[in-house]
């Protein structure tokens, strides 16, 4: 059975010169905060490439509350749907620069264009890891993927691996057992942060084999993917060190799942700081140390911990309201 | 049963009663030995129920094949469903190979608007450069229907063929068309094909692909 999609963002970008509030990113974070925002009454506009965000990504959701068992791609629509009743703007483009120039932002697009805002919210979210071993960049596309909703049917009757333990690993294994003729599910442990329930599930799936614990060290192939060179590990002083030995393993794709970190680089930029591992800090106000900038979801160091749409959103609808008072303040005194 | 939902359907009324003006051609073309013909005939039926501005033409891939001869189609296309559009400047030169379902459906709306209401959503220097392209260009995105990413990258090439004429830019879907998408070796989507001779994946942004674009032309 086919099914469609329906995610079309507004089909002219009346952009205006000026914004009250900027969001950059268009997902759970972002989406809510446009809506409190529009209730607010300010004016308001969401840049962002992929709209609906990385929940989009997700085959199933069920702990979205009083939406239980919604696909990732419906329930990131709803929220571009419902941000779009509230009027709020949509630029479908990557952010390439900020700057901050007097007491406004100006916000550089891809093509040029810039847009200038009083206050902004970063709602970036985060991208994927990668391994960072040799052949990686080279065969990303070849056989390396980071994707496996998008690839994993390309790899019909194929052999592939799944790097990582935690629950994408575990989902991504058993969506690419459904296709695939083989799945090595690699980790540098022999236990795993996925939940309980995946692990059985995977287990119980006759064609994905555990090969742990091993890190990768290299993949190898030509002009595509063919081996992944492997190094088995052990725990010393709970500590994980790799041992002498090494195998080779035979396969045609390599699919990624060792966590996501945030997109911060354009807050950092602009002066924003952030912890060791590059979150957004924010306060309980989602108040950055920058006046007038905010920060929303996965990106900060709040949501770092447990990132899930749930506090995506309401950390996108306290973002709108400190925003929202900063210009009312900010007004007043004028 | 059909394809969209009651919501879908309503959505789809209110969005075009909005925003579509002029009238937008589309050309279905059905073929033997076809997946998804039939699911293509109800969804591009369901659609042009929604606006009377959403004229189609059914094609048969065998009888018509003197009219598809002038359209521009990849090497290779061998069996439908084709949706291909009319864009502004009157000639067929972008569209779908394969259906359009999943989450590409949404790049097949927002070609209609775009069409209709001539409206691009590229920056007025990429049109510039575009506009001066007079070798014929030959794009392919080819995508699966579970992408959340394809459908901004077949979007982008779609406004690409809008703009010029001889540039012709088709989404391919992978599954449908293996042949094509082995020849290509496409181990991940979307993966864009310029000329058959500048190849790289991802949904890239719009300045990237300009360069890889004129790269591939040799400009
Ligand atoms: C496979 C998978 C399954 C998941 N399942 C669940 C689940 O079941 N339940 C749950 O609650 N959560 C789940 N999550 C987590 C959930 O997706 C995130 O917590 C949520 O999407 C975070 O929302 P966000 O708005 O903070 O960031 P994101 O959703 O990541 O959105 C950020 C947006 O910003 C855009 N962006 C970033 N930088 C720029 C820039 N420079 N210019 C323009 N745009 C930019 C990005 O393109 C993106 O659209 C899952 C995640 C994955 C990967």
């Amino acid at each position: 059975m086919i099914s469609v999609s329906l995610a079309t963002p507004p089909k002219e970008e009346k952009i205006k010169e000026h914004y009250d509030v900027a969001i950059i990113g268009g997902g759970p974070a972002g989406c809510s905060a446009a809506i409190y925002a529009r209730r607010f009454m300010l004016d308001v506009v969401i840049i962002s490439k992929h709209l609906g965000g990385l929940i989009t990504d997700a085959e199933m959701v069920d702990n979205y509350p009083g939406l239980p068992e919604i696909s990732g791609k419906e329930l990131g629509e709803r929220f571009v749907n419902h941000a779009k009743k509230y009027k709020a703007d949509f630029v479908e483009k990557f952010v390439t620069g900020i700057k901050k120039v007097s007491d406004e932002f100006e916000i550089k697009l891809e093509d040029g264009r810039t847009i200038k805002a009083s206050t902004v919210i970063f709602a970036t979210g985060e991208t994927h890891n990668k391994l960072g071993v040799p052949g990686e960049e080279e065969l990303t596309g070849k056989g390396v993927s980071y994707c496996a909703m998008c690839d994993a049917p390309l790899f019909k009757d194929k052999i592939v691996a799944v790097v990582g333990g935690g629950n994408t690993a575990f989902t991504d294994a058993q969506l690419l057992a459904k296709h695939a003729k083989k799945v090595y599910l690699i980790h540098r442990r022999a236990t795993f942060r996925a939940d309980p329930i995946e692990v059985e599930r995977v287990k119980a799936t006759e064609n994905i084999e555990f090969v742990i614990p091993y890190v990768v060290k290299r993949i190898i192939g030509e002009n595509k993917v063919e081996r992944l060179l492997l190094r088995k590990t052990e725990i010393k002083d709970g500590k994980i060190m790799e041992t002498d030995e090494t195998m080779e393993l035979e396969v045609d794709g390599v699919f990624i799942d060792i966590g996501l970190r945030p997109n911060s680089l354009l807050a950092q930029d602009l002066g924003v700081n952030v912890n060791e591992r590059g979150y957004i800090i924010v306060d309980e106000d989602m108040q950055t140390n920058i006046q007038g900038v905010y920060a929303a979801g996965d990106a900060t160091d709040k949501a770092s911990k447990f990132r899930q749409v749930v506090l995506a959103a309401a950390q996108g609808a306290i973002a709108a309201f400190s925003a929202y008072k900063y210009l009312k303040a900010k007004k007043t005194k004028k | 049963m059909g394809i969209l939902s009651k919501n879908d359907i309503e959505y789809l009324k209110k969005e075009f009663g909005k925003s579509l003006k002029n009238s937008v051609e589309i050309y279905v073309v059905f073929s033997d030995n076809c997946q998804y013909c039939n699911e293509s005939k109800e969804l591009i039926q369901e659609v042009a129920s929604t606006s009377n501005k959403i004229k189609y033409k059914i094609l048969d891939m065998n009888k018509d094949k003197d009219f598809l001869r002038k359209i521009k189609l990849p090497e290779g296309v061998d069996h439908g469903p084709l949706l291909l559009f009319k864009g502004q400047h009157g000639k067929i030169n972008f569209g779908f190979i394969g259906i359009p379902a999943g989450h590409e459906f949404s790049a097949f709306i927002r070609d209609i608007i775009s069409v209709s209401a001539n409206h691009l959503h590229i920056s007025k220097e990429t049109i510039n450069k575009l506009s001066k392209i007079k070798k014929p260009v030959d794009i392919k995105v080819f995508v699966t229907p579970t992408c959340p990413y394809c459908p901004s990258a077949v979007y982008l090439v779609h406004q690409f063929a809008m703009v010029n004429e001889n540039i012709n830019a088709f989404m391919i879907e992978a599954l449908e068309f293996p042949k094509l998408a082995d020849k290509y070796k496409v181990m991940a989507v979307p993966k864009n094909v310029i000329n058959d001779k500048v190849e790289f994946e991802g949904a890239v942004p719009e300045q990237y692909f300009l360069e890889q674009l004129m790269l591939a032309v040799g400009l």
